[in-house]
């Protein structure tokens, strides 16, 4: 995976964690909602910044975000926050590739994300893991 | 619709989701041999890929720090077995002890001996150590990650970066 895919990917997963907090916020009681916020909004921004890099290295941007189908009913708020786990581990091991197919500043701007959406994971309820994401 | 857990994208059915550790160790294990290809492929390619063939003078980057990473695993493993031996029924740290085995295994470099630390001579403050050993550890493979030329290996210590700093908030540590 080059560079501009790895980014594209990360993009992609960027955009279907804004909409999973966006599908699994509601379910959740007023004070974790604000935290779903949060995440929400650091996730929007993570997307920019992951475009900006894609036109920094000359890559062409992907297209609409598509719609994405939860793995499990998001019914009640016990699977919201197993669904906000996934999504975040997940997105870590979206961005450990993003880390292998950069180097310099943007593979240390990944390697931090990726620290930071399994730590986020952690705090949604998630199991730890030797490799995020992946196991 | 796309289901959510595959993360949308040309990869897809390659997603690390779905990707064995055995896949992750079996790369690694190869990606001494693979690492120009690798640098070319993936349009990263470094110096060290140059240096990686020379039998002479110190060990390539690359491997001098997979060995850094491996020590710091063995040292992780090592405090964590003494914590468990001074505290036995403390939960969570056996499955945290053997992600480290993993991690370690991934680098696939073994390491010997093992240290023997001191364990804090109360529960509070060994756990405290932990979290603290952890943090650190994030940040110093953070450090190591950047510096790899070889992108497999970068990836591999990614997730272990990832891994160790969760491990720190699920001891109840900050991030």
């Amino acid at each position: 995976m080059n560079q501009p895919e790895a980014l594209i990917a990360a993009i992609n997963g960027e955009a279907a964690a804004v909409y999973a907090y966006g599908l699994l916020g509601p379910q959740l009681d007023v004070p974790t909602q604000s935290l779903a916020r949060s995440s929400m909004n650091a996730h929007r921004q993570r997307e920019l910044s992951l475009r900006a890099t894609l036109d920094a290295v000359g890559g062409s941007q992907p297209g609409a975000a598509v719609a994405h189908e939860p793995p499990f009913p998001i019914n009640d708020a016990a699977s919201a926050r197993e669904l906000a786990g996934l999504v975040e581990m997940r997105l870590a091991a979206t961005y450990a590739d993003l880390a292998g197919a950069s180097t310099g500043s943007d593979r240390n701007n990944a390697v931090l994300a990726a620290r930071e959406s399994a730590v986020r994971g952690i705090t949604w309820g998630a199991p730890t893991a030797a490799f995020p994401g992946l196991n | 619709m796309e289901k959510l857990g595959l993360i949308s994208g040309p990869k897809a059915l390659n997603s690390p989701a779905r990707i064995s550790r055995r896949a992750i160790v079996a790369g690694l294990v190869l990606s001494p041999f693979a690492l120009a290809a690798c640098g070319a492929a993936g349009g990263q390619g470094s110096t060290s890929g140059a240096t990686s063939s020379a039998p002479t003078d110190s060990p390539a980057p690359d491997e001098s720090i997979r060995a850094t990473c491996a020590s710091a695993e063995a040292d992780l493993i090592a405090l964590y077995n003494a914590t468990l031996v001074a505290y036995p029924d403390t939960a969570g740290l056996l499955t945290i002890r053997d992600e480290h085995a993993a991690h370690l295994e991934a680098l696939g470099v073994s390491v010997n001996p093992f240290s023997a630390p001191d364990v804090a001579t109360s529960q509070t403050q060994a756990l405290k150590d932990l979290q603290k050993a952890e943090q650190a550890a994030a940040e110093a493979r953070t450090g190591d990650c950047v510096a790899v030329g070889d992108a497999a290996l970068a990836r591999v210590i990614a997730l272990i970066a990832a891994s160790e700093a969760a491990h720190a908030v699920a001891l109840g540590g900050g991030a």
